[in-house]
């Protein structure tokens, strides 16, 4: 057929058979490597880790503030509940005190979390050997690096950062899961637990900046534990 | 055509279209898993973001094709049958981008201190940044019309809404395609780093572009400019008009009229299809009515009305012969009404 009209219910004439199967096929094809190559160019999610499936316990002392975390004689393991919360109300009873803390590891470059058990499980008072006086050491800095909520980070959600993040991360520091500040700094990756520039917990004036590049001024507080980052001012970075 | 409504009119060409169509979806998510699974060895994705990025990718690439396919079937009438089934296209489309929200949804604004609606609209005010906009809006918004859009597509719903009504709502994709645009170049590109889904997503939005002014470039070239007191249209000569097929004219009110050559001479009749304002002009004159090129419906020729059990019409228009140039009366008559085809001298050969 030199005019070939094509109606849905009637066999398909076979000069448009030919033209549009070849162009199908190659429509399919076409989407498999797209579909390999957006695949492909993904980001890597970094080293976190979460094994769920084994529960650890680790023995320290708990404190409660700013956020909640057992400092042990060797590290600082921060400690969350379930879901999208931080466990400082559960904590607190125990603060300043020894405590055996169970629940699953999430790690991500030698940054410990736990997620605590349910019930009575998941703290247990115990006696600990009185922490050593350790002195603490403030210095000036502006970092560059990105507010990330610290349980997605280390390996709850994988990536648990960026921008596509923002919106569970908000969710999550609202909940009281701690923040963390990550920047290269020298080429190594520092992790710094962000409060405000008095050493409270970050605010919802801080959470617009979570999830982007931004650049930090403040005073970093080392010596005693996980790195703080206390913020005196914020602002995104190009 | 049909006088009952069925949730589908199935027929050999759907089949065969939607098992494509299927089967390129299946295709793309299951390369688009093994590829994401196995490149990052133990850093994986995890899996539910993973698939929340296939489906949401799937779903914008096939949103297109969807788009494409109008102006290539304008370009090249080759491409018809793939406008023939696009509503299939379009649901599809829809249910992968719910796939995608649902995930994002659950996942992101779940297990939290708030609602996950709450959360999700009020996570992220931050409006007056570009860096940091609430990007997920735009996909709620983009995933609204696009629901709409599948709800309504069926021709129970074209005939309740109006061809009108029905065509200005299914219009919205083109909102919908520049919100989703926005939504992955201010949420994804925000935090991915390799240059390809920038690239990618400038190529699709040309392409889209450039077929839809290319077709329309085409179309403006065929409106011919007509004085606004021309009683009678010349329309050129019948022998250029091929059998069965028509002469595409715009009359000085801006409307397009088909004047066909068909066995019983010369007819005019409007270009726009009563089902989805399909060209009819494009179409062919079968079993002596005038079929569209978008879903076969028909008319007669030199009523404008379709075979019974139908009851489809369209206006008509007179045409008169002189020798054989052909002249038509812009002014179009009610549909339905009855116009002797213009015979032409010494038969319609």
């Amino acid at each position: 057929m030199n005019d070939p009209h094509f109606i849905g219910w009637f066999p398909m004439p076979p000069a448009l058979r030919r033209f549009l199967l070849p162009l199908a096929l190659v429509a399919v094809a076409l989407g498999l490597i797209l579909a390999g190559g957006l695949a492909y160019s993904q980001r890597p999610p970094g080293p976190g880790r979460w094994d769920d499936s084994h529960e650890v316990s680790f023995d320290g002392i708990a404190v409660a503030e700013p956020y909640a975390m057992l400092r042990t004689p060797t590290e600082t393991i921060l400690l969350v509940e379930a879901g999208k919360f931080g466990a400082k109300d559960r904590l607190l009873p125990f603060d300043g005190n020894g405590v055996r803390a169970t629940g699953t590891l999430l790690e991500r470059d030698g940054v410990k979390m736990l997620e605590l058990a349910d019930g009575d499980a998941g703290l247990q008072a115990i006696e600990v050997k009185a922490e050593s006086a350790l002195e603490e050491v403030t210095t000036p800095v502006t970092l560059v690096g990105e507010l990330v909520d610290s349980k997605c980070y280390l390996g709850a959600m994988k990536p648990g950062g960026g921008k596509t993040h923002k919106g569970c991360a908000i969710l999550c520091l609202r909940g009281g899961i701690p923040p963390l500040f990550v920047a290269k700094v020298d080429g190594t990756v520092g992790y710094y637990l962000a409060t405000d520039s008095h050493g409270r917990p970050l605010g919802e004036d801080h959470f617009e900046f979570v999830g982007e590049r931004v650049t930090v001024t403040g005073q970093l507080v080392t010596g005693r534990g996980r790195p703080i980052l206390k913020i005196d001012s914020v602002r995104r970075s190009r | 055509m049909s006088v009952t409504y069925r949730p589908v009119k199935w027929n050999r060409n759907k089949r065969i279209y939607d098992a494509i169509l299927a089967a390129g979806i299946a295709g793309y998510l299951a390369v688009f898993l093994a590829v994401g699974s196995l490149i990052f060895g133990d850093e994986a994705i995890g899996f539910p973001i993973l698939l929340m990025r296939a489906l949401g990718t799937a779903a914008f690439v096939l949103l297109h094709v969807a788009l494409a396919i109008g102006p290539l079937a304008r370009l090249d009438r080759r491409f018809l049958p793939v406008l023939y089934n696009r509503r299939h296209l379009g649901v599809a489309t829809f249910l992968l981008a719910l796939g995608h929200a649902a995930i994002a949804f659950g996942y992101y604004h779940g297990f939290g201190l708030i609602n996950p609606i709450v959360s999700l609209l009020t996570a992220n005010s931050n409006y007056s940044s570009l860096a940091g906009f609430p990007f997920e809006i735009l996909g709620l918004l983009a995933l609204v019309i696009l629901f709409l859009m599948a709800a309504t597509s069926h021709d129970f719903w074209q005939k309740t809404l109006g061809p009108s009504v029905w065509k200005s709502l299914h219009m919205l994709a083109y909102p919908a395609y520049g919100l989703i645009v926005l939504h992955v170049a201010l949420g994804a590109l925000q935090s991915e780093t390799q240059s390809i889904y920038a690239i990618l997503l400038v190529a699709g939005f040309a392409t889209v572009a450039g077929l839809h002014l290319a077709a329309g470039r085409r179309e403006r070239n065929k409106d011919r400019r007509i004085p606004l007191d021309v009683a009678w249209i010349d329309v050129g000569n019948a022998d250029d008009i091929p059998m069965d097929r028509a002469k595409v004219v715009s009359t000085p009110a801006g409307e397009r009229v088909a004047i066909f050559r068909h066995a019983g001479g010369i007819s005019a009749v409007t270009n726009v299809c009563a089902h989805q304002r399909g060209p009819l002009g494009e179409g062919k004159v079968v079993d002596g009515c005038i079929s569209c090129p978008w879903h076969g419906w028909e008319y007669r020729p030199e009523d404008g009305c379709s075979p019974p059990p139908f009851q489809e019409r369209i206006a008509t228009y007179r045409v008169r012969l002189d020798g054989r140039r052909v002249f038509l009366n812009p002014e179009p008559l009610p549909p339905g009404t009855p116009v002797e085809p213009a015979r032409l001298p010494g038969g319609n050969s």
